[in-house]
């Protein structure tokens, strides 16, 4: 069959190389990390829960991308499904299967263990919509399992689910020492996933949250027995671990890019189906280095708008992050890895997890910024990438933003729209003796802040300066939410644009304040 | 629009006269001029003056060239104007390279 990996062949060069490059960075990272966790502990309790939250998020994240290939081969039959399935067993799924859709859900093929199910029906409401589906917990709470399900728009016949067991939390492991509980869905029995700690948790406690799929996931970290100092020794291992972890699915979608593509040539098949095919892998990849989802943040309203580019068969260099540091700061970065294609794409996968490990740590963006020099290096790699990060601070009601290379940010505030502008340092991955200085603004109460992709503003046909002005003009007088004025302006400026472009708003909330003294009386 | 690249030699100073648009499409070609005269030796003018656009593929050529000479001042700019060196200003690169506003300010710099 033209698409099922042929096994036992070698894996091609490019797919190997990428796999080597982002796991030694991962390690590296790791290692980097865990030599550089020297911060006092008060700090440490205060990013806790923003590192243990992104963590959770990192390996949640890694849940998506093989499901959505699978559901996408599902058409081509069990055995080629078995075949694929095998790679992603028993880590990061301890079940995969296939189901085929419809009023009672049939099962088709399995790999792993048997599929459990978090309840009988479980996949009947399971929508063609693409987004994962997070089902619950699988078993009981003692296996910390996790049952996800995705059903694509595409091929709406065929569900796919799969068993995630979360990271053990005994002795020995990242999360040991840690008290804390994760529910997929609000807090309540039914929802509880995974805990180290009696639920409900008593007594201090803070609360984290963010969209998981179709629901979201709440984690509960009590304060006391000792829990400051359990984590950092865990963030390197997540990082490292995550890292190795995301190299080996980014390197068998490269993989299978190249298998393709030898396939279609070899077998003849007409431009037009290899072309289709090639472009539903590079757009998988694509969405595995999209943002996962936006945090939900106490205190800040956040809304993003994509524009996919014009369809042509490019793997694009862009990207933005958000990272919460606890519950006072949002730590946020776009960049772009100049070039096109696999290799840029790499690049770019390194250079988020950098910036995910640097910011957990308490770096601030300028640091960031300094130390990701090490990582690339356009003598070597033939690209470089333009980087601007910041940390949001919501109580202080400050932005500071470092950026290297990368156009500045938007402050929108009752005077007006205008860029924060500081010195411009040189892109990450081009020496140079100057070194990245940040710059700190206060803002009003009912300010926004604007992050955007460089393809939004830098085109043919306009000045670079025109390009920001538009963006400027059209942030200056969108109206409505925040969502619909990130909306309305990404529509107005990506008219026949080849890039996939981004934008990203942040709003501070008035009642910043209020809001977050309610919720951490509530979350106690 | 293609990209129409001219080299001139005089007095021990190769200029690599560009004109169009120096973006992906057109990156081998200004890269493979450009590595030749700095693989010749001595200094290197690069006359952007009738560049209308330029893209980070270029931009990346431009600093690869830089990186492999010792000084800024083997590898010298003219751009006249101002809307692209508002990108060399926006990319943080303006301060990694000579810039010069014409030929005889190229010239003249020691």
């Amino acid at each position: 069959m033209e698409g099922t990996p042929r096994r036992g062949r070698r894996p091609h060069a490019a797919a190997a190389a990428l796999f080597a490059v982002l796991a030694a960075a991962s390690v590296v990272l790791g290692v980097g990390a865990q030599h550089s966790i020297t911060e006092s502990d008060q700090r440490q309790l205060h990013t806790e829960l923003g590192a243990l939250e992104a963590q959770v998020q990192a390996s949640l994240s890694d849940l998506g991308l093989p499901l959505t290939k699978l559901a996408g081969d599902a058409a081509q039959g069990d055995a080629a499904f078995r075949a694929v399935a095998q790679l992603f067993t028993p880590t990061p799924f301890v079940s995969v299967s296939l189901w085929r859709a419809g009023a009672s859900p049939r099962e088709v093929a399995a790999v792993g263990d048997p599929p459990v199910l978090p309840y009988p029906g479980a996949l009947v409401g399971v929508r063609a919509n693409g987004t994962l589906a997070a089902l619950g917990r699988v078993g009981p709470l003692t296996e910390h399992t996790l049952g996800v399900a995705m059903r694509l728009a595409s091929s709406p016949g065929w569900i796919v689910y799969g068993e995630d067991l979360l990271p053990a939390v005994g002795p020995g492991s990242p999360f040991a020492g840690l008290d804390f509980a994760l529910y997929v869905g609000s807090i309540s029995p039914i929802n509880l996933v995974q805990a180290t700690v009696s639920t409900p948790v008593r007594g201090p406690s803070l609360l984290g949250t963010f969209p998981f799929g179709t629901r979201h996931v709440d984690l509960v970290l009590a304060l006391e027995h000792g829990a400051v100092g359990a984590l950092p020794p865990a963030v390197p291992w997540a990082i490292g671990i995550g890292g190795v972890l995301v190299a080996l699915i980014a390197a068998f979608v490269v993989e299978r890019l190249a298998r393709r593509r030898e396939a279609a040539e070899h077998e003849a098949t007409t431009a037009t189906v290899a072309y289709g095919e090639q472009r539903e892998i590079a757009s998988v990849l694509q969405h595995a280095m999209k943002p996962v989802a936006l945090p939900s943040f106490e205190g800040l309203e956040l809304a993003t708008a994509y524009v996919p580019g014009d369809g042509r068969l490019e793997i694009g260099g862009d990207w933005f992050d958000t990272i919460p540091l606890g519950t006072d700061r949002l730590f946020v970065t776009v960049g772009d890895v100049s070039g096109k294609g696999l290799a840029a794409a790499s690049t770019m996968s390194a250079l988020r997890h950098a910036i995910r490990a640097y910011a957990i740590q308490g770096d601030a963006p300028d640091d960031v910024l300094a130390k990701l020099s090490g990582l690339v290096d356009v003598r070597r790699d033939d690209h470089f990438a333009t980087v601007l990060c910041a940390i949001i601070d919501v109580a202080e009601r400050t932005v500071t933003v470092a950026t290297a290379g990368h156009p500045p940010v938007l402050l929108r505030d009752r005077s007006g729209t205008r860029f924060v502008e500081g010195m411009v340092a040189a892109p990450v991955g081009v020496p140079s003796l100057r070194r990245p200085v940040a710059t700190t603004v206060t803002v009003e109460r009912d300010a926004s802040v604007f992050l955007y992709t460089d393809g939004l503003v830098e085109r043919r046909g306009f000045t670079v300066d025109e390009g920001l002005e538009r963006l400027r003009a059209a942030i200056d007088s969108a109206q409505g939410s925040l969502e619909s004025q990130v909306a309305s302006v990404a529509a107005a400026l990506s008219d026949e644009i080849p890039d996939d472009v981004a934008l990203l708003g942040i709003h501070w909330l008035i009642d910043a304040a209020l809001v977050r003294g309610a919720a951490q009386g509530e979350a106690r | 629009m293609p990209l129409d690249v001219e080299v001139e030699r005089t007095d021990g100073v190769a200029v690599l006269h560009a004109r169009g648009e120096l973006e992906l499409a057109t990156a081998t070609q200004f890269q493979s001029a450009l590595t030749e005269l700095i693989e010749d030796g001595g200094v290197v003018v690069v006359d952007c003056a009738e560049v209308t656009f330029i893209d980070s593929s270029a931009l990346r050529v431009l600093v690869q060239a830089r990186l492999r000479l010792e000084s800024s001042a083997l590898l010298r700019l003219i751009i006249p104007r101002p809307s692209i060196r508002r990108i060399f200003e926006l990319s943080g690169l303006a301060p990694e390279f000579s810039i010069y506003d014409s030929f005889e300010d190229a010239l003249r710099a020691s």
